[in-house]
């Protein structure tokens, strides 16, 4: 935890993690906007708050999710503050995972600050809930982003080069993207990174669709468990020159 | 491993692209010396104190810390050993106070901040400076700074790599200063790297010159020994 604890005393000091708290607030404040503007459609399609604000999140949140990667890997490897962290009584590997749980708990706080916020604003105007189906579907967008976030470690681990990482992790989500809209091999598909933007959406259906739900939990799961173990045994052999 | 040795390496050796860098580098320090390594750029004294942190691997050989063997660098044994490369790097939008109490919490330390502005003085950096943004400093107050930061915690051996580099004579007596006091009063052991033997030979009880990769020459200095003159006359194969 000393590492996480770190990053989060840094982050209070760093522009860039205000910044993607307040573009994800900022989605959260055009939806709420929409909403205001045309509030009988809303209520007409049955549309919640926090679900409108889900899709924008999902397509724009990787983007912090793979900042997040470079920033911690290949930037701090560049500047040289890795080699002074490593200075310290650490492992490679605690290092590594500290800055993986800090990434985490910035892709939680990205997605549920504002989501709570709407929530409660939803709450006091229209009496609406707070609910599970907010829960679980807050929770497949995170580890959306998270495996992008993922991703952005394996790929900034394995190249020393900074745009390396971000490039490569764009690279995927875009190459799933148009395998995705190819419409072809749709065994395939499930794995798709790109096939689970709008997961969250089984949570927000009259009848929660369990089995659609677990797939995407496994293979987002899988997609962020597998990107951070990777990326930290390819880590775990490096040097610092 | 006798009991008044800190450090101890044996046969340690660096390969990069074929090219050797370290050869069979063996050599001990003890505890409550000042060790100095000498040796002119690209002789390898960088890359030994990178092996000593376990930033970089040996490709042969080993080295002790304490009773600990390395590699790999257990933190248990990186506890013991604290110090600064010759480019340490600090985070530039933050504050010379708040990159070493960063810094530190790593090490489990959290130093008051009075503590951080005395050792600051001895080391002549202005306690002033401590709350400005790193990127703002001059090559020599970084140099100092990473002096610093390397005190929290205070380490039983301190290896500092090239610590007058980029300061002008007046600091780096201070920190020659600093150095013979830490010893004297702290009895904490030093490990010191440099190009300049003059330098050196001011501080240091017993030198190693490394020389392309090679422990060329390790001794006590002595009132009869001229360091300077040894010193030429390996670099100039004599």
């Amino acid at each position: 935890m000393k590492v996480a604890r770190a990053e989060i005393k840094k982050a209070f000091h760093s522009p860039r993690f205000y910044g993607g708290i307040l573009i994800s607030w900022a989605l959260a404040g055009l939806v709420v906007a929409q909403v205001w503007r045309d509030p009988l459609s809303f209520y007409l399609r049955k549309i919640t708050l926090p679900f409108s604000f889900l899709y924008p999140l999902a397509l724009f949140g990787p983007v912090g999710g793979i900042w997040g990667g470079t920033e911690n890997i290949a930037e701090e490897r560049m500047e040289g503050t890795l080699s002074t962290a490593l200075l310290r009584p650490l492992s490679r590997w605690e290092w590594y995972w500290g800055k993986v749980e800090f990434t985490l708990f910035y892709n939680l706080l990205m997605v549920f600050t504002p989501l709570l916020g709407m929530a409660l604003l939803e709450k006091i105007m229209w009496g609406g809930g707070f609910s599970f189906r907010l829960l679980g579907g807050g929770l497949v967008v995170t580890l959306y982003i998270s495996s992008f976030s993922a991703l952005s470690y394996l790929f900034s681990s394995l190249f020393y080069r900074p745009w390396g990482g971000p490039l490569l992790s764009l690279g995927v989500g875009a190459f799933s993207y148009i395998i995705e809209h190819l419409g072809e091999g749709e065994r395939i598909q499930i794995y798709l990174l790109a096939h689970h933007l709008s997961s969250f959406n089984v949570f927000f259906l009259p009848q929660i669709d369990w089995h659609q739900a677990f797939i995407s939990f496994l293979v987002l799961g899988s997609y962020t468990g597998g990107g951070f173990l990777l990326g930290a045994l390819i880590f775990l052999k490096q040097e610092e020159k | 491993m006798e009991d008044d040795i800190i450090l101890q390496l044996k046969n340690v050796e660096k390969k990069a692209r074929k090219r050797a860098i370290l050869e069979e580098v063996s050599f001990e320090v003890r505890k409550g010396e000042i060790f100095g390594l000498l040796g002119g750029n690209g002789a390898g004294k960088s890359t030994l104190i990178r092996i000593l942190f376990g930033l970089v691997s040996p490709s042969a050989g080993c080295f002790y810390v304490g009773n600990y063997r390395c590699p790999p660098c257990l933190p248990e044994s990186k506890a013991l050993i604290g110090g600064c490369l010759d480019n340490t790097s600090f985070y530039g939008n933050l504050t010379g106070i708040e990159n070493i109490t960063l810094f530190a919490s790593l090490s489990s330390c959290y130093p008051r901040v009075k503590e951080i502005e005395f050792f600051a003085s001895l080391l002549g950096l202005d306690a002033s400076l401590l709350y400005k943004k790193v990127s703002t400093y001059s090559q020599g107050e970084r140099k100092k700074i990473s002096l610093l930061h390397s005190l929290f915690p205070l380490p039983r051996i301190l290896v500092w790599d090239e610590p007058w580099a980029g300061l002008d004579p007046q600091g780096a007596k201070k920190i020659q200063e600093f150095i013979l006091t830490l010893n004297t009063e702290e009895g904490v052991t030093f490990f010191l790297s440099s190009p300049l033997p003059q330098e050196m030979e001011k501080v240091a009880q017993r030198i190693a010159i490394l020389h392309r990769g090679k422990i060329k020459w390790n001794d006590y200095l002595t009132p009869q020994v001229s360091l300077e003159e040894i010193y030429w006359e390996i670099i100039e194969g004599k």
